[in-house]
């Protein structure tokens, strides 16, 4: 199991006075004297992840646990580390969540890898956005070309259409057509840029991870991009998880299902090591 | 940060388990999962700080009921103060009287974080197949009562781990240090030490290896403090269904006798109290402690304390534990050692007996019937050839008069010639005339149902000539010693009368 040597960790509910430990059970404490409820993984039917709340299903029971349970951030990713762990190993636990920056955590196996590039940082938001808008031109850009002619086309057509005697006006009609194409190509491009700016901003409301540090490995074994709170250097995602990866200026994206799975900012390694690092993700995955 | 220790004493069957919860320690010893392939199997080393003592390797993945080997790769004496500090906890427990917490209060200040039973058990000087225990783990084998859950007895039962593993180093064995152990032992008539639960019904003995090898020299006593992590539990279903076979069970224990010598093994009855309350409970394999004897913030520790977890020392230990083995020795002990070993219960015996509790002579005659069930219940399970050897097992452990009547009637009945050649097989370790005089019977028969196991007779009684042979001869030596002895003696006092005489008529 995937990030099963992450300490399991205790949450205590002021609101129902009910205190929740998730580890290797899930365990459910009513009070100091009252026997507590545990259940195995098995038996969680869903966990539902929102703004608010962390709703856990069981057969009989749904236990609501408010944001504001969690002490710190840090808990609050363990925790969610744990039912991913937990998730890898029994998926048909359902399970329902927010946006998020790192790959999800039941992607993983428990791999130790025997060498391996370790980097630690920030996400950056230009660097993300960056890297996000080179995911835009990279899954749109063949296609801009191709729709900016169809649109030159079909406006030629409409603008004939609408001055009348076709004639005497595909004259005008055609540079006007092929400049409005342009421009309405051009501010297609900026809403779909500034969409992809925004994809930053609107998954910093849901994920705390985006503010904290994360550590990248890449070995030749798999990759990992985790909260470096839970990282414990025996996880990774293998090769086979990734399709392909897009190098940028400001860094590198490992995609699956042409979405993103793991971020490798430039920043985060070393000058010297960015050729070896870029050369054995090159051998794992194949360049878009 | 300092280690937390909390604990809390409970009553089980009238025996006194300690629950200990560890939190924040530096993680120094204990056990560490060292698995580098899965695919290969499980292995986990037991560590003292950077030194991987002993490796537990698990073939057989996601499989609790497979036997695991275990062998010894470092040794004590590589481990800075730990010796010292366990000897220090056995003189505070068993000689100053103090209690377990305050006595074990400085190994547990750097055992792996998490909760621990701790409890007084006898130990068997032994590997579990007779075999004595210093000198047995040099070279890594398979051990029979090592799996995780026992075969026998599964999560049902609680068999108390019997059996030592040792990490001190046999090299360094010193005549002198056992002369010394020795009269340790006769005057305190028991050996004491400190053991740490590996896997199954196996300990590490984490001190006093000659006391413990001078008790078994001197037929005394080895009592040891067992640490053992607390890492499994039975679900509330798990003991609602233990309770219906152990109620059929406990009404044929009510007849059982008490067998004082034996106070190790958990008898029907006592097991049956344990489980008569279908609540959750913590597992080990010493004990079942019902959830409502433990207080909430130990149950917590548990919860909180994954199995995989890992500590700062875990890569240097399993990079150790791959090297070249530190404990070999070409030393031999003497033979009265391994023939006092052989007398030992093995692993099979405890089993069975911590499973059957009480076999009364009415279902032991059923059995020779060739029937598996009593009264609509059972004997032992629906299975006849390992209902056969689980009642052969506990009777050579608990009653060897009735075990010896048990296997001649089971030879003697023709119709049960497939136990036949099982029975006569684990008969040949035993030593005993009647069992000789019982093969003499088999080989002088002219019945074809023992041309099967007439092989195996004719080499008991070769083996038992030679014993006899052997014995007689060891006789006639101690007697010859201690004639001569005599004979030296009177020529010696002889000799002083003689000088005394010359030195008068000189005066």
């Amino acid at each position: 199991m995937a990030f099963e040597s992450v300490r399991g960790r205790k949450v205590f509910s002021p609101l129902t006075g009910i205190t929740y430990i998730f580890g290797d059970y899930f365990v459910v404490m009513r009070g100091e004297t009252v026997t507590p409820e545990i259940y195995e993984w098995s038996q969680i039917v869903s966990v539902t992840e929102t703004l608010t709340m962390l709703t856990i299903t069981v057969k009989d029971n749904t236990y609501n646990i408010e944001m504001g349970a969690f002490d710190s951030e840090d808990k609050f990713l363990a925790v969610r580390t744990i039912v991913e762990g937990q998730i890898a190993v029994y998926p048909e636990i359902r399970y329902k969540f927010n946006k998020r920056i790192l790959p999800l955590k039941y992607l993983y196996k428990n791999i130790t890898p025997n060498n391996a590039y370790i980097m630690k940082g920030y996400y950056d938001e230009k660097v993300i956005n960056s890297c996000n808008i080179a995911l835009v031109i990279a899954r749109f850009g063949r296609y801009m070309f191709l729709m900016t002619v169809l649109l030159i086309a079909a406006l030629f057509f409409i603008t004939a259409a609408a001055l009348g005697d076709f004639k005497e006006n595909w004259l005008y009609c055609l540079p006007l057509s092929i400049f409005l194409g342009i421009i309405i190509s051009i501010v297609l491009y900026l809403v779909v840029g500034i969409m992809a700016r925004h994809k930053f901003n609107s998954t910093k409301k849901y994920d705390p991870a985006t503010s904290k540090e994360i550590t990248v490995v890449v070995s030749t074994e798999g990759f990992a991009a985790v909260e470096s709170s839970v990282y414990t250097g025996k996880d990774l995602i293998p090769w086979g998880e990734a399709n392909f990866f897009i190098e940028t200026h400001a860094g590198l994206v490992v995609l699956r299902d042409n979405k993103s799975v793991f971020w490798l900012p430039k920043s985060f390694m070393p000058k010297n090591q960015q050729s070896d690092i870029f050369a054995l993700i090159a051998s794992k995955v194949r360049q878009r | 940060m300092k280690a937390s220790v909390s604990s809390e004493s409970i009553l089980i069957n009238n025996k006194e388990y300690t629950v200990v919860g560890v939190s924040n320690s530096p993680n120094s010893f204990g056990l560490c999962d060292t698995t580098l392939q899965k695919d290969k199997g499980i292995s986990e080393t037991f560590f003292i700080g950077n030194e991987a003592l002993l490796n537990i390797i698990q073939r057989s993945i996601n499989d609790p009921y497979s036997n695991k080997i275990i062998s010894q790769v470092s040794t004590m004496d590589r481990c800075g103060d730990f010796p010292r500090r366990v000897s220090a906890a056995v003189d505070d427990y068993f000689y100053n009287n103090k209690n377990v917490v305050s006595a074990l209060q400085p190994l547990f200040e750097y055992v792996k974080s998490g909760l621990y039973v701790v409890y007084e058990s006898k130990m068997i000087p032994t590997d579990g197949e007779g075999n004595f225990f210093w000198s047995s783990y040099m070279v890594g084998h398979e051990l029979g009562g090592s799996s995780t859950f026992n075969t026998v007895c599964k999560k049902e039962r609680s068999i108390v781990p019997s059996f030592l593993v040792p990490t001190d180093n046999f090299g360094a064995f010193t005549d002198k240090l056992m002369k010394l152990s020795s009269e340790k032992v006769k005057k305190d008539n028991c050996a004491y030490g400190i053991c740490f639960h590996l896997s199954g019904m196996f300990c590490a003995l984490l001190s006093n290896h000659y006391d413990v090898t001078a008790a078994l020299m001197l037929d005394k006593k080895i009592k040891c403090l067992v640490i053992e992590p607390i890492r499994y539990i039975c679900t509330e279903e798990e003991m609602k269904s233990y309770q219906v076979s152990a109620s059929a069970k406990a009404v044929s224990a009510e007849s059982s006798e008490a067998d004082e010598n034996q106070q190790n093994e958990n008898s029907a009855q006592e097991q049956a109290e344990t489980v008569n309350v279908a609540e959750p409970c913590l597992y080990s394999c010493g004990v079942k402690i019902p959830f409502s004897k433990v207080p909430n913030s130990l149950l917590e520790r548990f919860f909180i304390t994954r199995k995989g977890i890992s500590g700062k020392y875990t890569d240097i230990v399993a990079y150790n534990c791959e090297k070249p083995s530190l404990a070999r020795s070409k030393r031999s002990m003497p033979i009265n050692v391994l023939e006092k070993c052989e007398r030992y219960p093995d692993y099979e015996m405890l089993q069975s007996a911590a499973l059957v509790g009480h076999l009364s002579d009415e279902e032991l005659n059923a059995l020779l019937l060739g029937e598996t069930m009593l009264n609509g219940k059972y004997i032992i399970n629906k299975n006849y050839y390992s209902s056969i050897t689980i009642a052969l097992n506990y009777l050579q452990y608990k009653d060897f008069g009735r075990f010896i009547n048990f296997i001649s009637a089971l030879l003697k009945n023709e119709e049960l010639t497939a136990v036949h050649q099982y029975v006569a097989s684990r008969l040949q370790t035993i030593m005993d005339k009647r069992i000789d005089a019982l093969f003499k019977e088999i080989l002088n028969a002219d019945s074809q149902s023992y041309n099967m196991i007439k092989p195996a007779a004719e080499k008991y009684v070769k083996r038992y000539k030679t014993y006899c042979e052997s014995i007689e001869a060891k006789e006639r030596k101690e007697s010859r010693k201690r004639d001569s002895s005599h004979v030296l003696k009177r020529d010696i006092s002889n000799e002083l009368d003689s000088l005394e005489l010359s030195r008068k008529i000189n005066s």
